[in-house]
């Protein structure tokens, strides 16, 4: 038999593994696969890690390049093991503040071009032609609105047209809900399939 | 602008005058912030935040734990440094105390690496604030996978042995949301799901016990806390809300009128 062959043959005895869950929920055979899972992805990201970062970040870029600089963020990373110093555990949070930092700034920084593109993407015309796409205009802009109001969380909703429009925008986010659920279903039925033809197709050659 | 648009923007220089209206977006943000902060401080009235039944319920969910002596299992989902990420420890931080508060074993599942010092100090911090620095195990703080699937397939089989009676999944979710939350419905636990990502939400939805949908999510801290100043924000953030119905209001009444409101939409770009 041939490596592929035997990859095949692995790639069902792992779905059925991960499978025998929905029959018996944790057992042996789901846990022997749940770990082989776990630590093959461990050993993939270390030698990942290596491989694409901490090599060519020290040979290419700080040996080759001269580029010192990486060093400081190097030092920074490698203070979050203070962590596991008693005593020194303080030190580690010089790191998590500049994790934190950094998220927080990288998404103010990039959040008001998206937010802004999708008001202007709004903006549309409510008598465009036909009928059925005026409707569906009016529809968008009324959606989109009363989801406003459905998400302002301080305002007093209780009467009037806030009350009524968040009820609406409440009842519009569940009926969109709805169709990603059945569209995100049928997603998984392709991927459940693609995993049957593993088996059937490429194992056993029971299907061509 | 777009993100790629921005991104080339970004190259130009500390200010690139390409983002000018994004920048006034950002500055009015600030200054909204700021003033109702200074209204919070100073100790005037800031509008409440309305109920929120997921929020609620996680009081609700830990004293069911603790009435069945079983764990509680919690993750901040699935994404790093970001928005929802910060949602997710804040409302961490909230469990971990009342959870230290009954005496009730919290199990933490974290995806990302970088996050586990992060969630392990709260919850740390949190068991110190709540008097029960002794009860805290940092063993139960536990970094799983970096790998979407195998974090999902480790924590099926924690949900699993473990028996939590709560699951607590509150962050942002991809196509394990529903895998996590089926699991948990199995096992018999209260769930409480919150998510941002509207292909996945519905899952939540339709498995948990209850949902925080999108940016109920972001107000979580705020509501849970009842911390005026945490509170400012979210009324800071329903003033921006409002400003931009009304922009939208108005282009979309520009855009009838004119057949296109795209002398608008050019205005905004600048």
């Amino acid at each position: 038999m041939s490596v592929e062959q035997w990859s095949f043959i692995f790639k069902t005895l792992s779905i059925l593994a991960a499978w025998s869950y929905l029959v018996k929920g944790d057992n042996p055979v789901y846990t022997a696969v749940e770990h082989f899972l776990v630590g093959s992805a461990t050993a993939y990201g270390i030698v990942y890690t290596i491989q694409n970062q901490i090599v060519p970040r020290i040979v290419q870029d700080i040996i080759g390049r001269g580029k010192w600089g990486y060093i400081f963020g190097a030092i920074l990373g490698l203070l979050i093991y203070f962590s596991f110093v008693k005593g020194q555990e303080w030190i580690a949070r010089i790191t998590m503040g500049f994790w934190i930092g950094y998220g927080a700034g990288y998404s103010l920084a990039y959040s008001p071009p998206v937010f802004l593109t999708q008001v202007t993407d709004s903006f549309i015309n409510l008598r465009a032609g036909d009928f059925a796409k005026s409707f569906n205009n009016i529809l968008y802009f009324l959606v989109v609105v009363s989801t406003l109001m459905y998400f302002a969380f301080t305002l007093k909703k209780d009467k009037g047209v806030l009350y009524y429009g968040s009820r609406f925008g409440r009842y519009a986010l569940m009926v969109a809900f709805g169709s990603a659920y059945g569209s995100i279903t049928m997603a998984y039925l392709s991927l459940i399939i693609g995993q049957l033809t593993i088996i059937f197709r490429d194992t056993l050659h029971l299907i061509k | 602008m777009n993100m790629a648009q921005a991104l080339v923007a970004q190259t130009t220089g500390i200010f690139a005058p390409e983002m000018t209206v994004d920048f006034i977006f950002v500055v009015i943000l600030f200054a909204t912030v700021f003033v109702v902060l200074q209204r919070a401080r100073a100790g005037l009235s800031i509008p409440p935040i309305r109920k929120i039944p997921g929020l609620e319920a996680i009081d609700e969910a830990i004293g069911r734990s603790t009435e069945m002596g079983k764990p509680v299992h919690y993750s901040p989902g699935m994404s790093s440094f970001g928005p929802e990420l910060y949602a997710g420890l804040a409302t961490l931080s909230y469990v971990a105390k009342i959870a230290a508060q009954y005496d009730t074993k919290l199990i933490v599942t974290v995806r990302r690496p970088q996050v586990h010092p992060v969630a392990a100090e709260i919850v740390k911090q949190a068991y110190l604030e709540a008097g029960r620095p002794d009860a805290y195990n940092p063993d139960d703080i536990r970094y799983v996978s970096d790998w979407q699937f195998s974090y999902t397939a480790a924590v099926l089989g924690i949900i699993q042995r473990e028996k939590p009676a709560a699951n607590l999944m509150i962050g942002y979710w991809m196509a394990e949301a529903l895998v996590l939350a089926e699991a948990g419905s199995e096992a018999g636990c209260i769930q409480i799901g919150a998510n941002t990502n509207v292909f996945q939400i519905h899952f939540f939805i339709v498995a948990c016990d209850y949902t925080l949908i999108g940016e109920e999510l972001f107000a979580a801290s705020a509501y849970l806390s009842k911390d005026p100043m945490l509170t400012g924000t979210v009324v800071a953030q329903d003033i921006m809300k409002i400003l931009f119905g009304i922009l939208i209001i108005i282009g979309t009444v520009w855009a009838t009128i004119a057949g296109n409101a795209d002398a608008l939409i050019e205005l905004l770009s600048r």
